[in-house]
């Protein structure tokens, strides 16, 4: 027992002896992919296979590797905040400024820009809807009461659009009966709540809100149309920076 | 100054965010700049601490390079923000380093520093996360004693994903040197590691 245990520690040695002699940056190199002429790697992979420390060599430098590599993965946490303060930036020649009205408002647009914007746009449609209503229920009551000579105009609900009656003659249904402009977003009429309304009495509201209101109506909305569409356009413009710093944070 | 977002055109959304935070920087937006702060602090202090293992030094390297990049952010001239403050970084970690060199009373003291850990993988068993710590461990005790120069290229060249021409200009040295640089220090983190690279198999 003790003459074989005496044997295999000979071939150890006899084998670190051999590897002594062995080009180590040789096999390092051919770990990392690095050994470009022929004859080196053919040289390398002899040694890979006659020699057994070689072979372990090869294989814990590739070991190495990947556990290098899959270091990359676990990023350390900062230990501190190294965040510029005002008076750094100062010193380091800059001309800082406080985050302003307009970085303010850049920032302000970018967050709430497109429920603000889609907002306007929709109070603009409305209002561009009703105005447009007003008016064609201003000059159709007007002809009516022409073409008819007095004669009353049946004003149906049933007649008038589902979302509030915004159709020509609605407004002189049920609620939309006041002089307010505002009765037109009312409830629906039933038909029994069909009136006649004569032409005098629908003449007279459409006199109160007047073609010239209508119009300053009309006006409005599509201002406000417009700066809805603005207001969602530059929220959209400014999104993909703030989409981004989010999930990166 | 010339608008980066007008020169530079990208699809990467991470990048067009980093060019619009620097454009409103170099505009004297220093809440912008901080946003570029914060989204590398970690990422930064990660690359400089495999460079300076001490971290303190390393905290003390990444400060200094985003003074520099601040400093120097109107010489920026398009391209990727996260690498060219990596760059900064990686001269910051190398002053450090020469620093270091000049002073070399005190060892790194990484080898007993367990403050962080990367944490563990929320799939991975109790034993593999226990590994995986180890191995990490284990590896930045031995790349805390190469020496600098070589734990430099492994490092850029494993962990930070850098070819061998990049390295070579970043360190001011041929590729070949860069090369010679890697294996010996590769073959000298065996020799560190000889007794654990049973963490290291399969």
């Amino acid at each position: 027992v003790a003459d074989q245990g005496n044997e295999i520690d000979e071939a150890v040695l006899a084998a670190v002896a051999r590897h002594a002699l062995h080009d180590e940056e040789l096999i390092a190199a051919f770990a990392t992919g690095d050994v470009e002429a022929d004859a080196d790697a053919s040289r390398a992979q002899a040694l890979i296979d006659r020699c057994t420390v070689c072979r372990d060599l090869h294989h814990d430098l590739v070991d190495i590797g990947s556990a290098l590599r899959a270091a990359a993965a676990s990023p350390a946490p900062a230990p501190r905040d190294f965040r510029l303060s005002v008076d750094d930036a100062r010193r380091l020649g800059g001309q800082p400024r406080a985050r302003g009205f307009l970085a303010g408002l850049r920032e302000s647009i970018a967050t709430f820009g497109r429920p603000v914007g889609a907002t306007l746009a929709t109070f603009g449609l409305v209002g561009l809807l009703v105005g447009s209503a007003t008016l064609g229920g201003f000059a159709s009551s007007s002809s009516t009461a022409i073409d008819r000579g007095g004669t009353p105009v049946l004003a149906s609900a049933g007649a008038s659009p589902p979302a509030g009656g915004f159709g020509a003659g609605s407004e002189l249904t049920g609620p939309a009966q006041s002089t307010d402009v505002t009765g037109a977003f009312g409830p629906l009429a039933s038909p029994k709540d069909d009136v006649a309304v004569p032409a005098t009495q629908g003449n007279r509201d459409a006199a109160l809100i007047g073609p010239s209101a209508a119009a300053w109506l009309l006006i409005g909305s599509i201002g406000l149309l417009v700066a809805g569409i603005v207001l969602v356009v530059l929220a959209e413009r400014r999104r993909p920076g703030m989409r981004a710093r989010t999930q990166d944070r | 100054v010339e608008d980066l977002r007008a020169t530079t055109v990208t699809d990467d959304p991470v990048q067009r965010r980093d060019l619009i935070l620097l454009q409103r920087a170099r505009e004297g937006d220093l809440d912008a700049f901080n946003d570029l702060v914060v989204c590398y602090q970690d990422k930064l202090f990660a690359l400089v601490v495999r460079m300076v293992p001490d971290r303190d030094q390393a905290s003390d390297a990444v400060q200094e390079a985003f003074f520099s990049a601040y400093r120097n952010m109107k010489s920026f001239r398009g391209g990727s923000v996260k690498s060219w403050l990596s760059r900064i970084s990686i001269n910051a970690a190398m002053d450090a380093q020469r620093l270091k060199k000049r002073r070399p009373a005190d060892p790194y003291p990484e080898l007993e520093d367990d403050t962080w850990q990367p944490p563990a993988d929320a799939s991975a068993d109790p034993v593999t996360s226990s590994l995986t710590s180890e191995r990490h461990r284990a590896l930045n005790g031995a790349l805390a004693q190469i020496t600098h120069d070589q734990r430099t290229a492994i490092v850029l060249y494993d962990v930070e994903g850098y070819d061998y021409a990049e390295i070579a200009e970043i360190m001011k040295v041929s590729v070949g040197t860069v090369k010679s640089r890697i294996h010996r220090g590769r073959l000298a983190l065996r020799g560190l590691l000889l007794d654990r690279m049973d963490l290291f198999r399969g």
